[in-house]
């Protein structure tokens, strides 16, 4: 049976070995050797440079209440060097980057849709030396000139008729585009472009009518070359947008150049239109007498 | 001491929270002992410097991560014999004793401490040191923190990294050597 021993107190002070306190004092007779003072200064410039370089960040106290003696024995968390701070500083130019990419991005999409929605919706005349172009962007969207133009009364019919059956077939397959392609022009964007409000039956038939012009384009190209004028050579094709502007109603138009349209409405085939726009005639000028045949072309169903 | 009012352990968590005034304390408070223990450990003033400067940039760099779970010289003397076991193994060997002797006696030493003082004492002193420097590592290791630093057997053990009881049996062995050699 042994009887345990009681605990040791690893802080109870050690007891003096044999001869320790002569051997201590001698000790301390010995030179007090200290460093030079370059060494001093070098540490010590050491330990300056070490916060300029690297500024100690302040021990983050714990909110909960300290245990006695529990202050040198901070949570790790309190000894850890500043990471969120830094890591903040540091951050904050990716999300600056980020935010900066977002909306570069976002700019880049709205124009671009903006771009693709343009051609569409915009007019733009586009002035060209060719043919093709100029009758293609007044197919689409080309304002009517404001007044009509002195359109000669002798058109060239036979060349239009030429071109008739095929512009009229043209014309039937293109009237929904037409229609989708005129209907977004607001009212707004027709005054800014000088041009009085219409209707969209005019417009509509504003369409068919440059189709039908655009079929005729060898003929107008032809007349084009041989007129010799300065004009007809500086702008392509006159003469067809002269006669799609032919048969569009206008206000300033006097009785009889109304009938001269009509007329050219009946001679390109436009038989319903011409019986509409002839019936609205006779509704506006009662009292006015009607030719022959326009009479004929009245009372046929 | 406890470690748990060591002063010198606020000091040093005052310099890690960026307090250069208090790094300039402890270095103060601690620069003497550190000098002599290295000097009369390696017995070379050029590696001495050397071990000195390394130690205290052990310090400096390690202030963020410092818990002063123990007492600060404790932990400075720990960081001093490590380095200098390192320097010993890369080094060897040490200088001999006349090497030693001169540069300990190089070492300016106050008027009322010159050998011609009082020849005895000189006497004493100087056979002391040379019985001190001709003990074995590990024994004029722990003499030299017990008698320099004042360091207790745990604090002593703690340093060098062995027991207890092997710290107790060194400093009786070398500090019955050293009595040996002084009442020769």
């Amino acid at each position: 049976m042994t009887t345990p021993l009681p605990p040791q107190d690893p802080r109870e002070p050690d007891e003096a070995l044999p001869g320790e306190a002569e051997l201590a004092a001698l000790y301390r007779q010995l030179p007090q050797n200290e460093p030079g003072p370059a060494l001093d200064a070098a540490v010590l410039r050491a330990a300056a440079q070490a916060l300029e370089t690297q500024p100690a960040v302040p021990v983050e106290r714990r909110r909960a209440p300290r245990e006695p003696g529990d202050w040198v024995h901070p949570k790790p968390v309190a000894v850890t060097p500043a990471a969120p701070a830094g890591s903040a500083r540091k951050l904050r130019p990716r999300w600056l980057v980020g935010l900066s990419s977002a909306a570069a991005l976002v700019l880049a999409v709205g124009l671009a849709w903006r771009m693709h929605e343009s051609p569409r919706s915009e007019s733009a005349p586009v002035a060209s030396g060719s043919v093709a172009p100029v009758q293609a962007e007044a197919a689409t969207n080309a304002p009517m000139p404001p007044a009509p133009l002195p359109a000669p009364p002798k058109q060239p019919p036979p060349r239009i008729l030429a071109a008739a059956p095929h512009a009229s077939m043209a014309a039937k397959s293109r009237q929904a585009v037409a229609d989708k392609q005129a209907a977004p022009v607001s009212r707004d964007e027709q005054q800014l472009a000088g041009v009085a409000p219409r209707a969209p039956a005019d417009v509509t038939r504003q369409a068919s009518n440059e189709i039908a012009t655009s079929a005729a384009k060898p003929a107008v190209a032809e007349a084009a070359a041989s007129a010799p004028s300065l004009q007809s050579t500086m702008v392509a094709a006159p003469a067809p947008v002269a006669a799609a502007a032919d048969t569009a109603t206008s206000a300033s138009d006097t009785p009889t150049q109304e009938l001269d349209k009509i007329r050219l409405l009946f001679a390109q085939g436009h038989d319903d239109e011409a019986r509409q726009r002839l019936a609205a005639f006779r509704h506006a000028h009662p009292q006015w007498e009607l030719p022959p045949e326009l009479q004929a072309k009245l009372r046929k169903p | 001491m406890d470690a748990a009012v060591d002063p010198d352990a606020m000091l040093m968590l005052a310099y890690a929270r960026g307090d250069l005034a208090a790094f300039e304390a402890l270095y103060a408070r601690h620069r003497g002992m550190l000098y002599r223990f290295l000097l009369r450990s390696v017995r070379d003033p050029h590696r001495t410097d050397e071990l000195f400067q390394e130690t205290w940039s052990r310090v400096i760099s390690a202030r963020t991560r410092y818990q002063p779970q123990a007492k600060f010289s404790t932990w400075l003397l720990q960081i001093a014999h490590n380095l200098m076991i390192d320097s010993v193994r890369r080094q060897r060997p040490m200088a001999d004793g006349d090497e030693a002797e001169i540069a300990l006696a190089n070492v300016a030493m106050p008027e009322q401490d010159q050998p011609d003082h009082t020849l005895s004492e000189f006497e004493r002193r100087r056979s002391l040191q040379r019985a001190i420097e001709q003990l074995p590592d590990e024994q004029r290791t722990a003499v030299l923190l017990r008698l320099e630093q004042e360091l207790s057997l745990e604090e002593i053990a703690a340093v060098t990294g062995a027991g207890r009881e092997t710290v107790k049996s060194r400093l009786r062995y070398a500090m019955t050597r050293l009595r040996e050699v002084l009442s020769e």
